[in-house]
C-alpha cells in the first residue's frame, strides 16, 4: 500500500508538476510596510513594489544592475488613496495602476519626467464603469490595454478585459472570452512577446486564486488557461509577474502570516517568443537636451498610429514583434519629425538596437533675394505674418550677406512672407510648417521684379526725320549696370525700352554715319519720365559742327578737368564708329584776357585735346587743332552767361571719305 | 500485482477526473445555441474545450468549420489577412475532420440533425443526409479556396505596391536629404544625381506597376470594400513635399508624383544644366587659350582686347548657382584677359616715345586697379572655396583644377605678382627717364667736333660738361651746362632732336672763376635755363634765361635768392615763373636749409611773392591744380610761417599749399606716404594725382645703378 502511495504521489507530482521548479522566496530587499504586489517590466529592468501601512500607499522601484542584481528600494510615490495593481508600460517611463479616488477604482496613468513622476491622471473615461476597474497591464506595442472589472454581482468578482487603442482613443472594453473568464479572474500580466498572458483565477474547483496561463492566438483566440501546479489549494497566489532575466514567474503569497514575494523557474515553453527592443534618446538637436516628444508606430499599410506614447524624460522604448514591418514617427506639437522604417526580421533571440532621434522647433529659411532681370543681390525689407491670426511675427531676419537672410521660423505655423523694396514689385510666399518637418534647413531664391517704365526711344535723322537703325546704350548712372543686352531700334528707328524706376540713365547712340547722341533719364520718384524720347541726329556732312560746353579746363590753363573725360570718350568711340572722317578741333574764349593770350590759351586747349584722343587711339593725321581765341563768338560777351557759351570746344568734320 | 496497478491506475484516473472537472459542465446543446446566436468568439472557444473531450463528435468539427467560414468572409481582407490566412488554415482542418467523422458514422448526420441545421442552405432541406452536408462542405470549400487563391494574389500585389511606394518615399527622403535646395540638386554631379533618379524612377515604375496589377487583380475578383482610384500629388516645394506616406486602405490614394518629379528634374538637368555645363567648359577653355596667347605675346598694339565672355552665360549660372565658385572663376578669366590685353598696349612699351608720360601715369594707375580687382577676385573664389560648392562641378575641378583651388590662386597671385612687378618696373623706366632724365645708355652727340653729353658728367673738363638735361613734351632734350675757355667759366644751352643738335647758345657769367650751376626747365615751348652763379662780390644769386624752339632768347629774370634752384615751374601762357630754392651744395640734396618759393611775373619782371620755411628735407616738385601751386616736400621737420612745426623721427612726406595770389594754405602731411620717400608727384588729372615714391631714399640718381634701385611705389590720391 505505501508503493502505491508512493508511486500515486509520484504520478501526482508529475502530473501536477507542470514540469516546473521548486517555489523560492524571491531574493529582494523589502522596505518596512506592508507588502502588497509586485510588478516587473517587460525588459526586467525594473521592478515596482507595492505596500501600505495604515492608510498610505507606497509605490517602490528597484532598478537591476548589470549583474542581475537588484538596487535598494527607492520609493516613487506615495498617496492615501488606496491603490493597486501597477505596472510599467513598455520603456518604462509610464505606470498604470488603478486607484480608488472616487469610491471606485479607475485605471489611471502616472508619468517618469526628469522631477519625478506625475501624479495619477485617469486613461480614459471610456474604460470606466461604476465598478472596479484593476490590475491594468498594457501590452509590449502600447495597443491593447488589459485590465480586470468588477461586473456588480452579487459577491466581488473580477474578470478580464481588454480594450484597443484606435485613432487617438480607447475602445469600448471587451470580455476576454472563456475559459478565460471561467471564475473570478484578475491581474493580466504579459511577457515581452505580447502573446504569453498569465493572469489568477478563483474557479469552482479550487478554493484559492491560483495562477493561470494562456497563449494568444489571435485577439480572440487564446489557447486553454493552464492551471500552474505549484498553485497553493489554500492561499492565494496573486500580484504574477515575469521575470525575463530569470526565466521565472514571481507571484506574492502568505507566508507564516505574512506576504512575500516568492518565484518558479519556468521550463523553455514559457519563454517569450524573441522580439526587437528599439530604444534610444530624443534630443533637441540644436541644444542636445532630451526633448519631449510622442513616438507612434505606425500601421505601414494606413500609417495611421497602432501605438501612441509621449516621453518626458526623451528616452524610448519599443518592443517591436519579429516577422513585422513598422514605420516609428517621432515628432511633437511645434516640433519637426522623424521617421525610422522597421523591418524586423527572424530572431533568434530578443535584439536591442539603440536609434536616437534629433528634433527641432524652428526651421531655418534662408532667402536669397535677386533682381530677376540682372541677378544682382538685393537688400530688402521682410515681414513675416502668421497667416491664421493675420499678426506680425516677431521674428528679425538676420542678413548673412546682402541680399541673403536667414530667418528662424518655429515649426506649426503656417505663415506667410512678404518681401518689400523701393522700386521692386513686392514679393510673397506662403509657408506651411504645419506639415510633417523633416529638414531643418529651408532654402529659397527669390527672384524681385524690378518696376519697370516704359519708354519708347525714336531715333530718327534731324534733316529727313526717317527712323534711324542703330544700336543704343543704356547705361545706369547711379549703379554703372549696362544693359546686358545689345539694343537696336528697328527700320523705323524705335526701341522699347524697360527701364527700372528710381533709377537715373544715360542713354547714348553712336549711329555710324551720324553725330552721336547723349540724354540723361531721370526715372526717379519725384519726376514724371516721358513715355518717348525722340533723338535727332544729324547726319554727317563737311562742314557740320558740334559745340561741347562740357569740355572744360583749369582756369587759365590747358589741363582738361575730368568732367570732360565722358565726352571725350564718347568723341574717341564716335571717332572709331567713322574712320573715314577727319575734324578740326578748335578751342574758343570768351574776351577777358588780352587777344594774344586767349589766341595761346586756345590753341594749347586744342591741342590737349587732340592729345587725349590721339592717347585713345585716334590717328593724329585726321585731327587738326586750332585756336580761334575771342575771334569767333556765338553771342556778345557781354554778360557772365554769354561769356559761358563763348567758352567752347568745337568739332567740325572737315573731311569725310 | 495487477491488482496492486489497477489501484493505482483508477486512483490516477480519478485524479484526472478532478483535474478535468471543469470540462464535464459543458453541454453541447448549450454550446450550440451560443453558436447559433452568433456569438462565434465564445462559441468558438467553448467548441474547442468540448472537442477535447469529445474528439469524434463531427459537428464540433462542423460547427468550428464554420465559424471559421463566418470569420474568414466577415475579416477585412487587408488588414486581418493573417487572421484570414490563419482561418482558411484552420477550416480545411475541421471540415476534413468533420467529413471523416461523418464518413465513418453514416448515422452521424441523422442523429444530430439539429445541430446542422442552424445554416441556412441545409435549415431549408427537409431531412439533412450526411451528403448535404458532405456537399455543404465541399462547396464552402471551395469558396473559401478560391477567395483565399484570390486573395492571396490580391494581397501580394497590394502588399508589394505598398513596400514599392514606402521605399519610394524613403529613397526620396534619403535623395533630398544631400541636397538644401533644388539647385543644389540639379547641380550635383551626373554621376552622383542620375543614379539616384534612377532608382527612384524604378521604385516608382514598379509601384505603379504593382498597382496596375493590383486594380487589374481587383477588377478581376472583386473584394468589397476596396475599389480605391488613384491621385497623383504634384510635388512643388522642395523639403516640404513628398515626405510623407499615405495611407493606402483610403479609397483614394494619395501618391506623390515622383515620375512627374523626377522627369522634370531630368528634363531641367539634361536640358539646361548639362548644356550650361557644357558652355562653362567652352568658354573655359577658350579663355585658358586667350590668357596663354596674350602671355606669350611681344608685340605691342592697342588693337588687343580681352575675351568676350557672353552675359549670358553668368546669367546661365546665377540661375541656379548665385554666386557660383566657376561664375567667379570664369569672370576672373575674363577679367585676366583683359588686363593681359591692356597691358600690350603701347603705352607698357619702354621703346615707344610718343605717349606722354601722364598718359602713361593713367595707364599704370588703371591697371594697378586691375590687378588690384583681380586679386580681390581671387579672395571672392577662394572663400567659396569649399566642399559643397565644389562638388556642384566635381568633374569639371578635377579636370582643370586637380591639384586644388589654392594652389591654382597661389600661383595665379605670383603670376599677378610678377607681372605687376614688370610693369612697375616699366612705369619707373618711364618715370626716370622722362622725369630725371636718366640716362640708360650713356648718349652723346657731337658738335662741331666735341662731344656733348647728354647725361650730367661732372668729371670731365672740357669743352662742354653737361650739369643738366631735359625734354620737352615733344621728346626734344635740352643739354645745358658750362663750358671753360681760357680759364673762364661761361654756360651753355643746346636743344637735341633725334640725335642733332638743332642750336647751342652760350651765357656768359658774371664771376667766371666759380664754376655756375645750372639747371633746365623745358616747358611746351622752349626752354628756361636757371643759372645759379656769384656775383662780384661774391653774393650768390640765380639767373633766369628763356630760349624759345628756335633758340631765340627771350625775358632774363635775376633773383636774389642765394640757394640752389631744386624746381622752376614756367607758366608760358600766363608768363609766371614759379621758383623754389634750397640750400647752397648741388649736390646735398636733403639738408636743414630753408625752403623758399617765389613766384615772378616774367613780362614785369616783377615778383609776385615769396615765401620761405624751416626744413629739414628736400622739396619734390611742384603742380598746380586749378590756381593752387601745390610743392611736395620729404622731411623730418617743417615749419610753416605761422611757426606751426610738424615732425617725425623718419621721412615724410607733406605739400605746401600756396594760391596763385601767394596765400599760404595750412601745411598738409600725407599720412598715406608715411614711411615712403617721394621722388616725384605726377598729376593724373585735374583731380588725381599720383605720388611716386621708393621705401628708401635712391639719390644721387647717377651714381645707383637703375637695376638697384627698388621697387617704385605708386599712392594715387584725390586731389585734398
Amino acid at each position: 500500500m505505501k508503493k502505491v502511495a508512493l508511486i500515486y504521489t509520484l504520478l501526482l507530482v508529475s502530473l501536477f508538476s507542470f514540469g516546473q521548479d521548486t517555489v523560492k522566496l524571491y531574493p529582494i530587499e523589502l522596505p518596512g510596510q506592508q507588502l502588497r504586489e509586485i510588478s516587473i517590466s517587460y525588459d526586467g529592468t525594473h521592478l515596482l513594489l507595492l505596500t501600505n501601512q495604515q492608510d498610505a500607499y507606497y509605490l517602490y522601484e528597484y532598478v537591476r544592475d548589470g549583474r542581475g542584481n537588484w538596487s535598494e528600494p527607492k520609493q516613487i510615490f506615495s498617496i492615501s488613496y488606496e491603490i493597486q495593481g501597477p505596472a510599467y508600460s513598455p520603456g518604462n517611463n509610464r505606470i498604470y495602476l488603478a486607484v480608488k479616488m472616487s469610491g471606485d477604482f479607475d485605471i489611471y496613468y502616472m508619468d517618469r519626467t526628469q522631477e519625478g513622476w506625475t501624479d495619477p491622471k485617469l486613461v480614459d473615461s471610456t474604460l470606466s464603469s461604476f465598478h472596479d476597474e484593476r490590475s491594468p497591464m498594457i501590452d509590449p506595442q502600447g495597443r491593447i490595454l488589459y485590465f480586470s472589472r468588477d461586473e456588480g454581482e452579487k459577491e466581488p468578482c473580477t474578470h478580464l478585459f481588454f480594450s484597443v487603442w484606435h485613432h487617438g482613443h480607447w475602445q469600448k472594453p471587451q470580455k476576454l472570452v472563456a475559459p478565460i473568464n471561467l471564475g473570478c479572474e484578475d491581474y493580466p500580466r504579459l511577457a515581452v512577446d505580447g502573446q504569453k498572458i498569465f493572469f489568477i483565477s478563483h474557479r469552482e474547483s479550487y478554493k484559492s486564486f491560483d495562477i493561470y496561463y494562456t497563449k494568444k492566438l489571435t485577439q480572440e483566440i487564446y489557447t486553454t488557461p493552464q492551471r500552474f501546479g505549484f498553485s497553493h489549494n489554500r492561499f492565494d497566489e496573486i500580484s504574477p509577474a515575469y521575470d525575463p532575466v530569470l526565466n521565472a514567474l514571481l507571484f506574492v503569497r502568505k507566508h507564516k502570516g505574512e506576504l512575500k514575494v516568492f518565484y518558479v523557474k519556468m521550463n523553455s515553453q514559457f519563454k517569450p517568443e524573441p522580439v526587437s527592443v528599439l530604444k534610444g534618446k530624443i534630443v533637441d538637436k540644436e541644444t542636445g537636451q532630451p526633448q519631449q516628444a510622442v513616438v507612434s508606430v505606425l500601421n505601414p499599410i494606413t500609417n495611421s498610429p497602432l501605438s501612441q506614447r509621449t516621453t518626458r524624460t526623451g528616452q524610448y522604448q519599443l518592443i517591436l514583434p519579429q516577422k513585422t514591418k513598422y514605420t516609428i514617427e517621432v515628432t511633437g506639437r511645434g516640433l519637426s519629425t522623424s521617421f525610422l522604417n522597421w523591418d524586423s526580421r527572424i530572431l533568434d533571440s530578443t535584439e536591442t538596437e539603440q536609434y536616437n532621434f534629433q528634433l527641432f522647433s524652428r526651421v531655418n529659411l534662408q532667402l536669397n533675394i535677386f533682381d530677376k532681370l540682372i541677378y544682382d543681390r538685393l537688400s530688402a525689407d521682410i515681414k513675416i505674418i502668421d497667416s491664421l491670426s493675420g499678426d506680425s511675427l516677431d521674428v528679425e531676419p538676420q542678413e548673412l550677406d546682402k541680399g541673403k537672410y536667414l530667418i528662424r521660423l518655429p515649426i506649426g505655423g503656417y505663415y506667410s512672407v512678404h518681401l518689400t523694396k523701393e522700386n521692386y514689385n513686392p514679393y510673397s510666399f506662403a509657408l506651411d510648417l504645419r506639415v510633417p518637418i523633416l529638414y531643418q534647413n529651408l532654402e529659397k531664391d527669390v527672384d524681385m521684379e524690378p518696376r519697370l517704365q516704359r519708354v519708347v526711344l525714336k531715333v530718327v535723322d534731324a534733316f529727313s526725320q526717317r527712323g534711324v537703325e542703330t544700336e543704343v546704350e543704356v547705361v545706369s548712372k547711379k549703379t554703372g549696370a549696362r544693359f546686358k543686352t545689345k539694343l537696336k531700334t528697328d527700320a523705323e528707328g524705335n526701341v522699347v525700352l524697360f527701364l527700372k524706376k528710381g533709377d537715373v540713365y544715360e542713354i547714348s547712340i553712336t549711329p555710324r554715319g551720324y553725330t552721336f547722341y547723349s540724354q540723361d533719364l531721370s526715372l526717379e520718384e519725384d519726376t514724371t519720365p516721358p513715355q518717348e524720347i525722340v533723338a535727332k541726329i544729324k547726319p554727317l556732312e563737311k562742314d557740320l559742327k558740334m559745340q561741347f560746353h562740357s569740355i572744360t579746363f583749369e582756369l587759365n590753363s590747358a589741363d582738361l578737368k575730368e568732367e570732360a573725360f565722358p565726352v571725350l570718350d564718347q568723341l574717341v568711340k564716335f571717332l572709331k564708329q567713322n574712320p573715314g572722317i577727319k575734324v578740326e578741333i578748335s578751342a574758343h574764349t570768351d574776351d577777358l584776357g588780352s587777344e594774344q593770350y586767349n589766341q595761346k590759351l586756345s590753341l594749347r586747349r586744342a591741342n590737349a585735346v587732340v592729345e587725349y584722343l590721339k592717347e585713345h587711339g585716334i590717328s593724329s593725321d585726321r585731327m587738326i587743332a586750332i585756336g580761334y581765341g575771342e575771334s569767333r563768338p556765338l553771342v556778345p560777351n557781354d554778360s557772365d552767361e554769354h561769356r559761358a557759351m563763348n567758352r567752347r570746344v568745337e568739332f567740325k568734320i572737315i573731311e569725310i571719305k | 500485482m495487477y491488482l496492486k496497478f489497477k489501484y493505482i491506475i483508477i486512483l490516477f484516473l480519478l485524479s484526472l477526473i478532478v483535474y478535468d472537472s471543469e470540462a464535464q459542465h459543458l453541454r453541447y446543446k448549450d454550446i450550440f445555441e451560443v453558436v447559433s446566436s452568433g456569438d462565434y468568439v465564445l462559441g468558438y472557444s467553448l467548441l474547442f474545450e468540448y472537442q477535447k473531450n469529445n474528439p469524434s463528435f463531427a459537428n464540433t468539427y462542423f460547427q468550428l468549420g464554420l465559424i471559421s467560414y463566418y470569420n474568414i468572409k466577415k475579416a477585412d481582407p487587408f488588414l486581418e489577412y493573417k487572421k484570414i490566412k490563419y482561418f482558411h488554415y484552420n477550416i480545411h482542418l475541421f471540415w476534413s475532420l468533420a467529413k471523416k467523422y461523418i464518413n465513418d458514422d453514416n448515422s452521424e448526420v441523422s442523429r444530430n440533425r439539429k445541430y446542422f441545421l442552424n445554416v441556412p442552405e441545409l435549415a431549408q432541406i427537409k431531412r439533412v443526409k450526411a451528403e448535404d452536408v458532405l456537399r455543404f462542405i465541399d462547396t464552402h470549400l471551395q469558396e473559401v479556396d478560391e477567395y483565399v487563391r484570390e486573395l492571396d494574389k490580391i494581397y501580394g500585389l497590394f502588399y508589394q505596391m505598398v513596400s514599392d511606394y514606402t521605399a519610394c518615399v524613403d529613397y526620396y527622403r534619403t535623395i533630398i536629404s544631400h541636397y538644401n535646395k533644388l539647385k543644389d540638386l540639379y547641380l550635383a554631379p551626373e554621376s552622383e544625381i542620375f543614379p539616384r533618379l534612377d532608382t527612384l524612377q524604378r521604385l516608382f515604375d514598379s509601384t505603379m506597376s504593382m498597382y496596375e496589377l493590383y486594380k487589374a487583380a481587383l477588377e478581376s475578383y472583386p473584394l468589397k470594400k476596396y475599389n480605391q482610384r488613384l491621385v497623383l500629388r504634384p510635388i512643388t516645394l522642395y523639403r516640404l513635399e513628398g515626405v510623407t506616406s499615405t495611407d493606402f486602405l483610403s479609397d483614394t490614394l494619395l501618391f506623390w508624383d515622383y515620375g512627374q518629379w523626377n522627369k522634370q528634374t531630368r528634363k531641367v538637368i539634361t536640358s539646361e544644366i548639362l548644356k550650361l555645363r557644357s558652355n562653362i567648359e567652352l568658354h573655359f577653355n577658350k579663355l585658358t587659350k586667350t590668357e596663354n596667347s596674350f602671355l606669350r605675346q611681344t608685340k605691342y598694339s592697342d588693337d588687343y582686347t580681352g575675351y568676350f565672355l557672353p552675359t549670358q552665360i553668368l546669367f546661365q549660372i546665377e540661375k541656379y548657382d548665385i554666386n557660383s565658385i566657376v561664375g567667379n572663376i570664369l569672370k576672373y578669366k575674363k577679367a585676366k584677359t583683359d588686363l593681359l590685353a591692356f597691358r600690350l598696349h603701347k603705352f607698357n612699351d619702354t621703346t615707344d616715345t610718343t605717349v606722354k608720360l601722364v598718359a602713361r601715369a593713367n595707364f599704370y594707375s588703371q591697371e594697378k586697379q586691375m590687378f588690384h580687382s583681380l586679386d580681390s577676385m581671387l579672395d571672392v573664389i577662394k572663400s567659396l572655396d569649399n566642399e559643397v560648392n565644389i562638388h556642384k562641378y566635381k568633374d569639371f575641378f578635377n579636370l582643370h583644377f586637380s591639384d586644388g583651388l589654392v594652389s591654382y590662386i597661389t600661383g595665379e597671385r605670383h603670376l599677378l605678382k610678377d607681372l605687376e612687378r614688370k610693369d612697375r618696373d616699366h612705369f619707373k623706366y618711364f618715370i626716370f627717364r622722362d622725369v630725371f632724365n636718366y640716362s640708360f645708355d650713356s648718349a652723346f652727340v657731337m658738335y662741331r667736333g666735341d662731344t656733348l653729353r647728354l647725361y650730367p658728367w661732372l668729371g670731365h673738363i672740357a669743352p662742354f660738361v653737361t650739369m643738366d638735361i631735359g625734354h620737352d613734351p615733344l621728346y626734344n632734350i635740352y643739354v645745358a651746362g658750362v663750358t671753360q675757355r681760357g680759364g673762364s667759366w661761361s654756360v651753355f644751352v643746346a636743344k637735341v632732336t633725334k640725335g642733332t643738335v638743332q642750336w647751342l647758345k652760350a651765357i656768359a657769367v658774371e664771376h667766371g672763376y666759380v664754376v655756375p650751376i645750372v639747371r633746365v626747365f623745358p616747358y611746351t615751348d622752349g626752354v628756361v635755363i636757371d643759372v645759379y652763379q656769384v656775383d662780384n662780390q661774391g653774393k650768390g644769386y640765380n639767373a633766369f634765361y628763356r630760349f624759345d624752339q628756335l633758340g631765340s632768347k627771350g625775358f632774363t629774370l635775376r633773383s636774389q635768392v642765394r640757394f640752389v634752384p631744386r624746381y622752376i615751374y614756367y607758366d608760358d601762357i600766363n608768363g609766371y615763373l614759379i621758383s623754389a630754392y634750397k640750400g647752397m651744395d648741388r649736390d646735398k640734396w636733403y639738408g636743414s636749409d630753408s625752403l623758399v618759393i617765389e613766384k615772378w611775373e616774367v613780362g614785369q619782371k616783377h615778383l609776385v611773392w615769396r615765401h620761405s620755411f624751416a626744413q629739414d628735407g628736400q622739396l619734390v616738385n611742384i603742380q598746380r591744380f586749378d590756381s593752387v601751386y601745390y610743392a611736395f616736400v620729404n622731411y623730418t621737420r617743417f615749419s610753416d610761417q605761422s611757426g606751426r612745426a610738424f615732425s617725425s623721427n623718419s621721412n615724410s612726406v607733406g605739400v605746401v599749399r600756396i594760391t596763385e595770389s601767394g596765400d599760404v594754405l595750412q601745411f598738409r602731411p600725407l599720412q598715406k606716404l608715411n614711411g615712403i620717400y617721394l621722388i616725384y608727384a605726377l598729376k593724373l588729372t585735374s583731380r588725381k594725382i599720383d605720388l611716386l615714391g621708393f621705401d628708401s631714399a635712391p639719390f644721387p640718381l647717377q651714381k645707383r645703378k637703375f637695376d638697384q634701385l627698388p621697387q617704385l611705389r605708386s599712392i594715387i590720391i584725390n586731389k585734398f
